[in-house]
């Protein structure tokens, strides 16, 4: 179960403050589906940094199964990161000298998996993506819906408990978009991940079991 | 992932590693001439070790050898007659430095004139390995440094053909020494006859009892010969010791220069490849990859450029040192390849990587640990 309390946000530009997050609670029961939709700006990506451990609040708590990550150290937030928690960016940020494979090895790696293992489940993500046959490619040889197709997989690669897919349809058509909205409810309900969702898609936010809407920082059930 | 970046940025790895074994080839070029000059002057002292060395008044004198200025032959009297002289042996020891028939015969060339007698008593057996013959007849008999022996295809029993005088080489000079490799080795009269210094000659070395104080018989020798200079080996040294700086000076200067050089190269291209790689650093840090990883890829990085560029440049290097051994002594360079370790020594390139690497990882640390302070979340938001 992930809860945040009073988590704010402030971010300081020369003598002005913005409060990206503003006083947010939110809870998300293990194993649902969330989506937070809001216009560009409203400060989800910020919070999803926050619950991710990305980012370091102003001011608030966050408890990642009832652990307060206020108390933990960089290292701690760096194992939580990379054993428990799924990234999904919005700017698909894959290394462009790493194959798809190897992009979808890479958390592996990191987690000391040895290689043949690594290379096993890389093609068997892949494959369930739907890009079994070009996973030799450089993400500068894949399309759009196919880039976010391997951000998938990665994120899946150490059998996450969370994923925070941050506009996981943007930058994509929308009948690109609708298969990449089919994939997360499938992988969503075959592996029962909790998924926390920013998007303006309100396609996504159909599938959600529940949407908060995001303003100036404000979330709203 | 390293050696992928470095690819990936192919054309500027490339002209930083090109930068960078430039730099190593000029400072593999310059220590090559610099270490080959320092050791013949070393080597000259070498072979009068505890001996006093006697020219003639003002000459300059480099190491155990005098450039210019003569003395009569019978100084070796004079100079017998003084306390605790064991024995004197008269030399004549010219460097063929001149354009002409001699160069052109013996580029640059050492023509050394000794009582046949004599000759192992300078040059130790250690130093001088003799394939043949010394040389028995005083008018027409001569030793030959394996140096120009190859280069003029000479051999034992060759007939060469020097100023007007026919002469026959009886051994060739195999030993170690940079400065009998070069050299030509006769009876003084001989040599005195062929270069014109009849009754001359232009250094004796005085041999010593034992328990004796060299300074004291030099001071003596100086005071009872007006026209000669008498120097002990400490006092060579000491002559010789602000050229050696010099070239020391010159040496460890280039050096610095060009790692300079090499270093702010290799930063500005780390700054450039950090700066554009933000977006990926903050990427591995958000899947949970440590900081310090950023900061070993870096190195790496850095490193392998460093070890690209050492071993460019040891090649171009090495071929510098050659052409220009060869274009300053009028040596084919066929003949530096044969030898080609004396030239370019094991330590020299041993050296030139260490450095090539050491200040490659030295200039990616400062961009590192800018990378390592990365604010991740602004940078997951930045274009690149």
């Amino acid at each position: 179960m992930i809860k945040t309390v009073n988590l704010t946000k402030i971010y300081h530009l020369g003598d002005s403050a913005i409060t990206a997050v503003n006083n947010v609670n939110l809870i998300v029961e293990k194993g649902s589906f969330v989506s937070i939709v809001g216009p560009s700006g409203a400060g989800k990506t910020t919070l999803l940094n926050l619950i991710g451990l990305i980012d370091k609040p102003s001011s608030g708590k966050i408890f990642l199964d009832g652990i307060d990550t206020s108390f933990l150290s960089e290292r701690e937030r760096r194992e939580i990161r990379l054993r428990k928690i799924g990234f999904i960016f919005q700017t698909f940020n894959l290394f462009p000298q790493l194959t798809a494979l190897e992009n979808v090895e890479l958390p592996m790696a990191l987690m000391g998996v040895p290689l043949h293992k690594q290379r096993k489940k890389a093609v068997e993500l892949l494959r369930k993506v739907g890009l079994g046959d070009k996973a030799d490619r450089l993400p500068r040889w894949l399309s759009a819906g196919e880039m976010r197709r391997v951000t998938i997989a990665r994120a899946l690669a150490n059998d996450p408990q969370l994923i925070l897919a941050d506009e996981p349809t943007g930058e994509l058509d929308s009948e690109t978009g609708s298969k990449i909205i089919d994939l997360l409810r499938f992988l969503h309900k075959e592996k029962n991940i909790t998924f926390i969702v920013a998007t303006h898609d309100e396609k996504i936010a159909g599938i959600s079991e529940k949407t908060y809407w995001m303003r100036n920082g404000k979330l709203e059930a | 992932m390293c050696l992928r970046n470095l690819r990936r940025r192919r054309l500027r790895t490339l002209l930083c590693a090109c930068g960078i074994a430039l730099s190593i080839a000029f400072l593999v070029g310059v220590s090559a001439a610099i270490s080959r000059t320092t050791a013949i002057i070393r080597e000259m002292n070498f072979f009068f070790e505890d001996e006093i060395i006697v020219a003639a008044k003002d000459t300059f004198v480099i190491q155990g050898f005098p450039i210019g200025g003569t003395i009569p032959e019978r100084v070796k009297e004079e100079l017998k007659e003084i306390a605790g002289v064991k024995d004197v042996i008269s030399m004549l020891f010219i460097l063929e430095l001149k354009a002409g028939e001699i160069s052109r015969v013996f580029p640059a060339n050492v023509t050394v004139g000794i009582p046949l007698d004599k000759i192992f008593q300078i040059f130790p057996p250690a130093f001088l390995k003799i394939e043949g013959n010394l040389p028995s007849n005083p008018y027409k008999d001569v030793l030959v440094g394996k140096s120009i022996a190859d280069q003029y295809n000479l051999f034992v029993g060759s007939t060469i053909h020097f100023k007007g005088k026919k002469l026959t080489v009886t051994g060739i000079m195999r030993g170690p020494s940079i400065l009998l490799s070069r050299s030509i080795i006769a009876s003084l009269k001989l040599v005195q006859e062929i270069q014109r210094y009849d009754g001359q000659i232009n250094m004796a070395i005085v041999k010593l009892n034992s328990n004796v104080d060299a300074k004291e018989v030099s001071e003596e020798i100086e005071e009872k010969i007006n026209y000669v200079m008498a120097l002990t080996e400490s006092e060579r040294n000491e002559l010789t010791h602000p050229i050696l700086e010099e070239l020391s000076f010159w040496n460890y200067g280039t050096k610095l220069f060009m790692l300079i050089m090499s270093g702010m190269l290799v930063a500005t291209m780390e700054i450039m490849n950090i700066s554009e790689s933000r977006r990926d650093f903050a990427t591995l840090i958000a899947i949970g990859a440590p900081r310090t990883s950023i900061l070993k890829m870096i190195l790496a990085e850095t490193s392998l450029i460093g070890v690209l560029g050492g071993f460019l440049g040891l090649l171009l290097g090495s071929v510098a040192a050659v052409f220009l051994a060869s274009f300053y002594t009028s040596i084919p360079a066929i003949f530096f390849l044969q030898d080609f370790f004396n030239l370019v020594p094991p330590n020299l390139i041993t050296e030139a990587l260490t450095l090539a690497v050491f200040i490659c990882i030295l200039s990616g640390i400062i961009p590192a640990l800018f990378a390592l302070k990365i604010n991740v979340s602004e940078a997951l938001r930045s274009e690149y």
